[in-house]
């Protein structure tokens, strides 16, 4: 498992980054963490001339409160996330999720914006992205721009990431009031790819009634996605009226391309699914009436 | 008897840990030679195919590639290709170093790159052009067996892809008919492999002027790869050195050398410099080999109260396209342990081992296990039938120590052991009772908690052939510090430790002034390697041969120098110390200076500190036993197991060093955790291997196995110190235990798991079969 | 591993027959593709899949099998090389169009083997990587039928639900979850049921075995009630 020669390069600044982006265009890639892409290269599963490597740009590693969201830089190792007290105030599904990224060791070098940008869709950060609706700042020598969630994940390992764009950042929105977290994921093993998972979020009014709800999904399709069809159903409603059953099983509708595979049949995912989601509202539910 | 025993039995730090553990090993991968090339195969994409065509032109030309060899240049040099475990005179199965005119697997090596150095040689290998014409495969050895007549052919010299088989007298066909309770079961084990820490790997040089070959290899057996590596090249012995100084695990799949070492070794003359492989862990999993992929039926016969009355086990292994030597050979033990360490008065089985388009069949820790898999699952199954606890079932059958010894049915004579002690003493461990009563609370909150046991008996240290003597060379330097050369092949079961305590007590040496050399064939005796369980008690022999000569040789010069006889002497702590006047005695240092630099102050006495002996072991086998009992609990939304508790109650004899005995079970005993609940080297119908790296392979981690409990019966084997063999245990009695603690568990469900591995998606498709029945 | 894939178009079966068969149309179809060069029925070319960081590239032969302009089916095989690496890559192509007038059905069924590396991961990347293949082709052979530009390749919007007629299906689903959960959820499971609904119509594709989404979604409900 030798990769492929190729040239690598180190910038110092974003600007110098996707200059090189540009300049080497389809034969170059950006690397973080390398946790997803090193494994890919030396398997010579691909390969690129270039590797520009962004861990080291200290204006893309950081994390910090930026009007009401939390902003973390692409190159922000995961286990940083992990620590960050504003994060566990803030944006606390991150601090749960990132738990089951891997292992400490893989945690200690991939980076959130690698994650993110890589797409998996058993992974943890994509499905909080996407419950929360966080947005992704992105740029290229044509300047900069922020894409949504919802229209970021677009296929299996493909974003609406352009050729010549890098991540720097995302946003992820702070949710205050009655509120409760929770992720549940099942895999085989600690440390492996979600099978099924789910990244939940809920907020409630002083008569328990729900008044937001993000169910971002992992493992369920070519992409994370949202569980709409649960969103929209708890909205609304007092929680005493739903049961975590009810929850999880409808956050299995509308599901299309599940994954079928060495590790499981897709209604063998959906059940899975349908018992993480009902978890995860049971604890986030708990946490919220506490709140 | 002037020797204390102070070492043996007590938990001595291991001597190799210091070097591994700071990372100054030396595994093959850390050997350099000057101007060292390395090798990397061209390996087939498809499971069965035509070669129409090699082109190597475009991996030539690129600037320090330096050779691609084919088949057509390395395999005519093949002189001869036996093993000493299945001798020149058995027919073989088809083992041809590069695939010739046809690859039989996905992994097959076709072609041979060398370049100077690994990332050259893969680019290389990328641009060999190979021409296959694609041809139908055997992906599932289960549908070689049942008539089907569009069966591809593997090997054209078997049409019927039969490798071999046997079977014993016929089941009693009438005694099934009429007993009491009869249980039958279909039961399926999936492959799987031992993945070693390090994988295969070989260093290969030739010194033209003295015609001579040195090898480092990772290796079980560095006097049989000698030997077999000269016959191969048809070169002298003498001209061949292999060394071996650490190996990362082996477990079966370094006992012999495979078709890739021949290639290497076939290589090395043609080649201007040393040639290296390293194994990548891909090309592990897809080529190295595989195991344990048996598919059989299984029956058991009980009067009313539960004695058994007769097994029968029938079934067919899976031996891949090559097999590494005489499959049938391990597979027949299947047959012959089946009725495992319990009255059975009856026993009967049938086998076929059949060729399929997959890696050939290797050793792999315990092979037969098979038996005892389905063995214990068969009893749990006929304990719940007839309406007896799974462990009264075994109480009322397991073999006792007086009733030794004990011919099994097959001929087998059982000796040195209590199975029933092994078995009561892990039913005290686990607190049998406490668990039933937990148990039922658990059910009434909706969960579900099981307990399995196991037990089984294993042939440890077999005296047959070239593994029926072991020599060692003990031997005291000037200084008066002891060397003792054993044959080796140290892969971390620790022999290094064992032979160092063994010499130390032997001699009445403090251990930290004895050392040991293994695993260079020039410096050390012959041995057949580490294989079989042998290694405690052959080692344990042969040390005690040459030491006695040497203790003897110590005593005569330590009796003149004192001025004493022999008998008032006693030997501790290297020194040489007259028992009723301590304050007469005289160092082993003072003794070895005197031996070599004033030999003429000797009075007579010869100078020789040194010895050299062959044991030649009188005990057949070495019998070993164990009781598995293993606590899960499954949650049936999701088909996950967690194991809570895992005991393991294990006679190995009296223990050399009892924390190299755990580590030996513990290791095994994991192994067999990944068999049954996670580990499968899965293929799709058109033969590609699915489990390539460990995203697919799943290997158990500190996060999925308990603490692993022991309790320890010591009843002595018949050879020297009684020890006996503790390497395979482990991996035998696990599955089973494991299997029986989910079938425990879901009993309420009416769920019985029967092909493995148990994953949580298995488990829940038979949750969902059976309610599905229920409604 | 067996891939289905359908379209409709508004475009006369005729039409689309002229495409199907005219090798120097359907090739740039297919992402990644190159035509090297035509003889006849049979062709060579090289294709380079990517999806996210993967890229594999294979060089190879593609013919036409059969041209059955009575029963409007075209069969194409082509088998092909990975440039680097030893994979190989076979497919048996077939699309059979269904005339509605103004509009064609066009059912493509691939039949694929694949050797190499890419063949040799239990994590279904295999099947998302080929069904993503043959998902575009499909998409930009409606492109190249329509005269436009590819549509982009994101699942269905509502004004693409709209513009599909839902057929029968949407109406047997809505039933499927009849009863006391229908009542209290309808209105969200429509909404739900219409988004999942165009992404089958558009590009479903199924590998084996055949479940279908709703037939999974029923299953699940039908567990819940019980």
């Amino acid at each position: 498992m030798k990769a492929r020669g190729f040239a690598y390069h180190r910038p110092d600044t974003v600007d110098e980054a996707v200059g090189l982006l540009r300049e080497f265009g389809d034969e170059a890639k950006i690397l973080a963490g390398g946790q997803s892409l090193v494994p890919m290269l030396a398997m010579r599963l691909t390969h690129f001339e270039n590797l520009i490597d962004i861990s080291r740009i200290d204006e893309l590693i950081g994390i910090e409160l930026r009007d009401d969201d939390v902003w973390v830089g692409a190159a922000t190792p995961d286990a940083f996330v992990g620590m960050d007290d504003e994060v566990a105030e803030s944006v606390p599904l991150l601090t749960l999720a990132t738990p089951y990224v891997g292992h400490f060791q893989i945690r200690n070098r991939g980076t959130l914006g690698g994650s993110i940008a890589h797409a998996d869709p058993a992974g943890e950060y994509p499905a909080v992205a996407l419950a929360l609706d966080a947005r992704m700042e992105v740029a290229s020598r044509r300047g900069s721009r922020a894409i949504g969630a919802t229209d970021f994940f677009t296929g299996l390992w493909e974003t609406s990431l352009a050729g010549d764009e890098v991540l720097v950042g995302v946003r992820f929105p702070v949710w205050r009031g009655r509120c409760g977290f929770a992720v549940e994921e099942f895999a085989r093993r600690h440390g492996d790819f979600a099978i099924a998972g789910t990244a939940l979020a809920v907020q409630l009014d002083a008569e328990n009634k729900v008044t937001r709800c993000g169910i971002g999904l992992m493992g369920l399709g070519p992409t994370p996605v949202r569980a709409s069809a649960a969103e929209q159903a708890v909205v609304g409603r007092r929680i005493e009226e739903l049961t975590a059953q009810d929850v999880g099983g409808i956050a299995m509708t509308g599901l299309d391309d599940i994954p079928a595979d060495l590790q499981g049949s897709a209604r063998y995912r959906i059940r899975v699914g349908a018992a993480m989601v009902a978890r995860a509202w049971t604890n986030a539910t708990r946490e919220a009436l506490d709140a | 008897m002037t020797v204390t025993a102070r070492y043996a039995g007590t938990r001595v730090a291991r001597v190799e840990d210091t070097r591994l553990l700071t990372g100054k090993g030396t595994f093959v991968d850390d050997i350099q030679r000057p101007g060292m090339l390395h090798a990397c195969f061209v390996r087939s994409p498809f499971a069965h195919a035509a070669i129409k065509r090699i082109d190597p032109t475009e991996a030539l030309s690129l600037p320090g590639v330096i050779a691609v060899f084919t088949a057509d240049d390395l395999n005519q040099d093949v002189r001869e290709a036996w093993h000493a475990v299945t001798g020149k005179d058995v027919p073989d199965t088809p083992r041809p170093p590069l695939a010739e005119g046809e690859v039989k697997f996905v992994g097959d090596p076709v072609a041979l790159v060398v370049a100077e150095n690994r990332y050259l040689a893969e680019d290389a290998a990328d641009l060999v052009d190979v021409e296959y014409v694609q041809l139908p495969a055997v992906a599932d050895f289960r549908t070689v067996v049942g008539g089907d007549e569009d069966v591809p052919v593997v090997h054209a010299a078997y049409p019927d892809n039969i490798a071999g088989g046997m079977a014993g007298a016929p089941p009693d066909e009438e005694l099934f008919a009429t007993a009491a309770h009869v249980v039958k079961e279909r039961i399926y084990q999936q492959m799987y492999v031992p993945v070693p820490i390090e994988t295969r790997g070989i260093v290969v040089e030739w010194t033209s002027a003295t015609n001579e070959l040195t090898i480092w290899a990772s290796t079980q057996t560095p006097h049989e790869l000698r030997a077999f590596g000269a016959r191969l090249l048809g070169i002298p012995a003498q001209g061949v050195r292999v060394i071996v100084r650490d190996t990362g695990g082996g477990f079966g799949q370094k006992v012999v050398p495979m078709r890739e070492d021949m290639c290497l070794m076939l290589a090395a003359r043609k080649v201007p410099s040393a040639l290296k492989w390293i194994e990548d862990r891909r090309e592990n999993l897809v080529s190295a080999g595989q195991s344990r992929h048996v598919d059989g039926t299984v029956r058991m016969a009980f009067d009313d109260d539960g004695k058994i009355l007769a097994a029968d086990i029938d079934f067919v292994q899976d031996v891949g396209s090559y097999p590494t030597p005489y499959p049938v050979l391990t597979t027949a033990a299947i047959g012959m342990f089946f009725p495992g360490p319990y009255r059975v008065p009856k026993s009967s089985f049938s086998y076929k081992t059949v060729f399929s388009n997959t890696p050939g069949l290797h050793a792999y820790r315990g092979p037969w296990q098979y038996e005892t898999l389905t063995r214990e699952m068969l009893l749990d199954i006929a304990a719940r039938k007839i309406g007896m606890d799974p462990v009264e079932l075994r109480r009322i059958n397991i073999l006792r120590g007086d009733e030794m010894p004990f011919v099994n049915p097959n001929g087998m004579p059982y000796d040195n052991c209590a199975p029933a002690d092994t078995f009561e003493q892990a039913v005290k461990i686990l607190d049998h009772e406490g668990f039933r009563k937990e148990q039922a609370d658990a059910l009434a909150q909706g969960r579900y908690i099981g307990l399995g046991f196991s037990a089984y008996i294993e042939p440890t240290g077999a005296a047959t052939g070239h593994l029926a003597t072991e020599g060692a060379t003990v031997r005291m330097e000037p200084t008066g510090k002891i060397n003792v050369y054993v044959n080796g092949g140290s892969s971390g079961n620790s022999i290094e430790t064992t032979v160092v305590q063994l010499t130390a007590d032997a001699l009445g040496a403090d251990i930290g002034d004895v050392s040991t050399i293994q695993g260079d064939t020039a410096v050390t005796p012959y041995g057949a390697g580490t294989q079989g369980s042998r290694s405690a008690p052959m080692t344990a022999g042969a040390v005690n041969e040459a030491g006695t000569i040497l203790r003897n040789q110590i005593l005569a010069m330590a009796a003149h120098r004192l001025g004493v006889e022999q008998d008032d002497i006693e030997l501790a702590g290297s020194r040489a110390t007259v028992r009723d006047d301590p304050d007469k005695s005289v160092s082993f240092a003072e003794i070895a200076y005197r031996s070599y630099y004033e030999p003429a102050q000797l009075g007579g006495i010869s100078p020789t500190l040194e010895a050299t002996a062959r044991f030649n072991s009188q005990s057949m086998i070495h019998w070993a036993n164990a009781t598995h009992a293993c606590t899960c609990e499954v949650d049936i939304e999701t088909g996950h197991v967690t194991l809570t508790r895992y005991i393991v109650s294990e006679d190995v004899g009296p223990m050399i060093n009892p924390n190299v005995v755990e580590g030996q079970v513990a290791g095994g005993t994991v192994q067999g955790i990944g068999g049954a609940l996670l580990e499968k080297l899965a293929y799709d119908d058109a033969g590609n291997p699915q489990a390539s790296t460990f995203v697919d392979y799943l290997l158990p981690t500190a996060t999925e196995v308990p603490v692993i409990e022991f309790g320890h019966v010591e009843i002595p084997g018949p050879g020297v110190g009684g020890y006996k063999g503790a390497g395979e245990g482990g991996a035998i009695g696990s599955p089973p235990a494991v299997i029986n603690a989910i079938n425990d568990a879901l009993a309420p469900l009416g769920v019985t798991v029967t092909q493995l591995p148990a994953t949580p998606a298995a488990i829940v498709e038979l949750i969902e079969a059976q309610s599905g029945k229920d409604h | 591993m067996e891939l289905n894939n359908e379209i409709r178009v508004a475009v006369p079966a005729v039409r689309i027959w002229e495409v199907l068969t005219d090798v120097e149309r359907v090739a740039p179809c297919l992402p990644g593709a190159t035509l090297l060069s035509v003889d006849g029925d049979e062709f060579t070319g090289a294709v380079k899949i990517k999806v996210g960081p993967i890229t594999v590239s294979y060089k190879g032969v593609a013919a036409f099998q059969e041209k059955d302009a009575v029963a409007r089916r075209v069969v194409l095989k082509a088998e092909g090389k990975e440039t680097r690496g030893s994979g190989t890559a076979a497919a048996l192509v077939t699309a059979q169009l269904k005339d509605e007038g103004d509009s064609t059905n066009v059912v493509i069924t691939t039949d694929l083997a694949i050797s190499g590396k890419a063949a040799q991961f239990g994590r279904g990347v295999l099947a998302d990587v080929s069904s993503t293949l043959i998902t575009q082709f499909a998409r930009n052979l409606e492109a190249e039928l329509l005269g436009g530009s590819p549509r982009p390749a994101q699942p269905a919007t509502a004004t693409a639900a709209a513009a599909t007629a839902p057929g029968s299906d949407s109406v047997d689903l809505i039933k499927v979850v009849a009863g006391p959960m229908a009542r209290r959820f309808a209105p969200f499971l429509a909404a739900a049921l219409g988004a999942g609904l165009a992404g089958f119509l558009i590009g479903k594709r199924r590998a084996r075995p055949a479940t279908t989404t709703d037939q999974l979604i029923e299953a699940v409900l039908a567990r819940l009630r019980s």
